[in-house]
């Protein structure tokens, strides 16, 4: 039994970290309406609209509340009970819920609301011509999120420990850089004024 | 290595990529002439009087046809009830034209301008008849006929009394009746009609032009000329797409009538003549709308028990292949499933609407639509998931068809739909269920997911004479240094010619590149039969596979060149009973499910398909890369016809006359993403197990379609295309 190519479908994988309690912001970001939905929700859809399979979201810090959000949408919730022992926990839980079949992953940021489909596209494609290890925007020259990895990286991507993402690992690949003029991608919710700068782009 | 299960090139990739291969309309005769056509433009009428006189005395016309010139004024593949000119002749009733499209002259003149010049001189009277745009009041008995000489304008009709359907819907816990509809569609193949026509070096009267079955177009033209079938020779050069629209005449008689009568007065040139886009719309058939009345029973636990169907065809005003076409739509009737109790009555019906006939599909996407829709809301009624639902009532091997006889060997259809429905997210538990099958993406955009399947006959059906024959010449010393195969088989654009080489080469054990391929041409070629009914592949590799065998016999005998010619016919099939539809229909099926996500935009209307799933068993991928394209061109046309195109009809006249108004799928609007699963369960006959294919994944689509929508926005659509204004009013946003 083969498909056209002989090979059976694989996709890129979108992990969706909403695990932490956004302790500098003053209360859990994911949570926050901007534009008429949570933040945890714009991301989610547009991961869903960017077509990455399977899309998986690591909840922590009010899991229910988080949960709750978007129990109706076509994704996978996975619980990280260990999330507030850092990023890099909820990096592993999300690589453990792969079934091992993807060619790579998306790690995108629940307080990143301002991600694109075309940039979650652009990602995908670039990764499907080079298939390299690690493909990041560069926008005006500042590298951002979200970061592509591909499968070869998972091993060490599950050995990150404490409060570190995967840049962790940088140091270990060849970088593919994504030239992007979003300058939306710069900016870091990290107050309710970034928000509000968000919305004067 | 095999070669089958290679992606090979395309041997005519390169020609085609460099723009050498030449179409119809490409090709050039020194000292040719133009012809232009003169259409009726109006649906119903008698003609009382032509007058050419001007025309004929314009400078640069060679020749006027009219009726008179026509010997024998009359074809149709089916039955010759279509006159070649409309206008007085020795046969009645050939003076009415009977729909817009319908011939009343040619002009054969030194340009195209000239010719179209000269149509406009001529005169034509003619008193209206009234128009009969809708096929159920034509079916009426005081309804006026649009053929004198019959008793009624229902020209085909079929019957299935299977079981007792009456008694059944009195177990049935759940009776879910429905009335769909399905459009008209427009082939819209990216090569207008074209073609030439001469005298060879032999003195036969050629035609180059594009077709689907050139021993057909060979023996209908002789047909109307009145002339030896040998005095006529067909060629088919490149073709640009035919889905079925190129298996009735377009140019082909008239081109060789022109040919012939100029002839007589000693010129011999050659004549041209292209179709622009406008008149391929009026003057070629389209895909029958139906009108289906469907009334199912089951019982509680999921089984379809009873099936009642009324279906009527809109025949347009001439037969075409409408009577093959609504057979198998009556064979189709109750899907791939298994139901005891079968009432089918169905009807076609002559309008003055567009003659309508063969399309990708063949009556089976009209009665897949209705069929699956029943499955859909019997599902819903009894809160059963609709693959499970489906799952209980699959066609087995050894199932009985509502025709009341056993499917031929190889019956997929289980394994055809638990794949397509595992890789849209089902999960196979006790029962098979969704987890997630809508969810909304933001205030106005909604998605779901929906889900159809479907079978289709591969070859001609109902006893219909099926047949295929290959010519192989082997040359060479010790070694074969080069076959040549000669067939008839029409490459359409779909690449069977590229197979036809690659089962060649397997069969014969050597390279690819050392098989020629002499094709398409009654001069040199043996009869094939039509590409169409998704049979080339099947047909031609036994055919081929035959002759290589034949062949590499006479090979090691010492014979060189040694040449071989093989019939392959496949086992027989039988017209249906006229009571009781009793018959054995088909020789051999394929098998085909579809998954679907839609995103309805609740506000504008629009629909946009996000992913199209297609499990499809096609036995063997004799070339994986074609197949494929197959699939996705299949999907491609399905969601025109599903979503886009809206072909309209007003008191019988186009108003859909070219791709500004007639919209067809473009790169924007086509699924974002479509996943083939193909599937090689063999059939037991095909050759190394090959089933067609071509039509297949094209059945289910609609259906999916309209099951996402439902799954997405809770509203059933019954008829299509979606279009906006239709979502919207299915939506309750606009009256």
């Amino acid at each position: 039994m083969n498909d056209a190519n002989g090979h059976e479908a694989s996709h890129i994988a979108g992990i969706v970290l909403a695990a932490g309690s956004s302790a500098r912001f003053g209360k859990t970001k994911q949570l926050i309406h901007w534009r008429g939905m949570p933040l945890i929700r714009h991301v989610v859809i547009k991961a869903i609209e960017a077509d990455l399979s399977p899309i998986i979201v690591v909840v922590g810090s009010q899991k229910d509340e988080v949960t709750a959000i978007i129990i109706d949408l076509p994704v996978e919730i996975v619980h990280n009970p260990e999330w507030e022992f850092g990023q890099s926990t909820s990096l592993v839980a999300g690589l453990n819920a792969l079934n091992g079949r993807q060619k790579g992953c998306i790690f995108l940021l629940a307080d990143q609301p301002q991600v694109t489909v075309p940039v979650l596209r652009s990602l995908v494609e670039a990764h499907a011509l080079t298939s390299a290890p690690i493909i990041a925007p560069l926008v005006l020259g500042q590298r951002s999120n979200p970061v592509l990895f591909d499968q070869v990286t998972f091993a060490d991507l599950m050995e990150i420990k404490g409060d570190q993402g995967g840049r962790a690992i940088f140091s270990k690949y060849p970088i593919q850089w994504l030239e992007w003029l979003d300058q939306a991608l710069l900016i870091d919710i990290d107050t309710p004024e970034d928000l509000i700068k968000l919305d004067s782009l | 290595m095999s070669l089958l299960g290679q992606s090979v090139a395309r041997i005519d990739a390169a020609s085609k990529v460099k723009g050498q291969a030449l179409y119809p309309g490409d090709i050039n005769f020194p000292g040719q002439l133009f012809m232009k056509v003169l259409y009726a433009q109006r649906p119903h009428a008698i003609i009382k009087r032509i007058d050419v006189t001007a025309a004929r005395e314009m400078e640069g016309v060679l020749i006027v046809l009219t009726s008179e010139d026509v010997p024998n004024n009359e074809f149709g593949l089916i039955m010759p009830d279509q006159p070649v000119l409309c206008g007085p002749s020795s046969k009645p009733y050939t003076d009415r034209v009977r729909f817009i499209g319908d011939k009343v002259a040619c002009v054969v003149a030194e340009t195209e301008q000239i010719a179209a010049e000269a149509c406009k001189k001529i005169i034509v009277d003619y008193e209206d008849l009234p128009t009969l745009s809708d096929p159920d009041q034509a079916m009426d008995e005081t309804a006026p006929l649009l053929h004198p000489e019959r008793d009624s304008n229902i020209f085909c009709r079929y019957r299935i009394r299977n079981g007792d359907t009456e008694k059944a819907f009195n177990l049935s816990e759940v009776i879910i009746e429905g009335d769909y509809r399905t459009p008209a569609q427009e082939h819209a193949y990216l090569q207008p009609e074209a073609g030439l026509s001469y005298i060879d070096e032999l003195g036969r009267v050629t035609i180059v032009v594009a077709g689907q079955w050139v021993h057909e177009d060979q023996e209908q033209i002789a047909h109307a000329l009145c002339i030896p079938l040998d005095q006529i020779r067909v060629i088919y050069p490149a073709i640009g797409g035919a889905f079925g629209g190129r298996e009735d005449m377009s140019v082909q008689i008239i081109l060789a009538l022109a040919t012939w009568r100029l002839h007589q007065r000693g010129i011999d040139r050659a004549i041209k003549i292209v179709w622009g886009r406008e008149e391929s719309i009026v003057a070629h058939h389209k895909r029958h709308p139906f009108h289906i009345h469907a009334k199912w029973g089951a019982t509680q636990d999921g089984k379809i028990i009873a099936a009642e169907m009324k279906m009527v065809a809109d025949g347009g005003p001439y037969a075409f292949t409408s009577t093959k076409v609504l057979g198998n739509a009556t064979v189709l009737s109750t899907g791939p499933y298994t139901v005891p109790n079968v009432k089918v009555d169905s009807y076609a019906v002559y309008t003055n609407n567009m003659p309508t006939g063969a399309f990708r599909g063949f009556g089976g996407p009209q009665v897949a639509f209705a069929v699956e829709m029943q499955m859909d809301k019997i599902a819903e009624a009894l809160g059963i998931d609709t693959v499970e639902l489906r799952r209980r009532n699959l066609l087995q091997e050894g199932s009985l068809l509502s025709v009341g006889t056993p499917l031929p060997p190889g019956v997929s259809i289980k394994s055809v739909v638990e794949q397509c429905a595992k890789s849209a997210g089902w999960i196979s538990d006790k029962n098979w269920n969704h987890p997630r099958r809508s969810w909304i993406m933001s205030p106005s955009k909604k998605r779901g997911i929906g889900f159809a399947c479907g079978f289709k006959n591969v070859g001609f059906s109902f006893g219909a004479p099926e047949q295929c024959t290959a010519r192989i010449e082997l040359q060479g010393g010790r070694n074969i240094e080069k076959a040549i195969v000669y067939h008839s088989g029409a490459d359409v654009g779909q690449g069977t010619h590229t197979v036809m080489a690659q089962m060649a080469a397997e069969a014969l054990s050597i390279p690819l590149e050392k098989v020629q391929m002499i094709v398409s041409d009654t001069s040199q070629t043996p009869p094939s039969g039509s590409s169409s009914a998704s049979r080339m592949t099947f047909m031609a590799g036994n055919s081929i596979k035959g002759a290589a065998q034949l062949a590499l016999e006479k090979w090691s005998n010492e014979e060189r060149p040694a040449i071989a010619t093989y019939q392959y016919r496949p086992p027989k099939t039988s017209p249906m009973d006229p009571e009781t539809g009793k018959s054995e229909p088909n020789f051999a099926y394929g098998y085909v499910a579809e998954a679907v996500e839609v995103e309805v935009d609740i506000e504008t209307g629009e629909i946009e398909v996000i992913k199209a799933i297609c499990a499809n068993d096609v036995g063997r991928a004799i070339n994986p890369q074609q197949t494929e394209g197959q699939i996705e061109g299949a999907i491609v046309q399905a969601y025109g016809y599903s979503v886009l195109e809206n072909f309209i009809q007003k008191d019988s006249q186009v108003l859909t006359r070219h791709l500004s108004t007639y919209l067809i799928p473009t790169i924007v609007d086509i699924p974002q993403k479509v996943e083939s699963i193909i599937l090689e369960y063999p059939d037991p006959i095909g050759p190394w197990g090959a089933r067609g294919m071509g039509e297949m994944p094209y059945l289910p689509f609609a259906p999916a379609i309209i099951d996402a929508v439902h799954a997405a926005t809770g509203v059933w659509f019954d008829d299509f295309p979606l279009t906006p204004e239709r979502v919207l009013r299915g939506l309750g946003k606009i009256e």
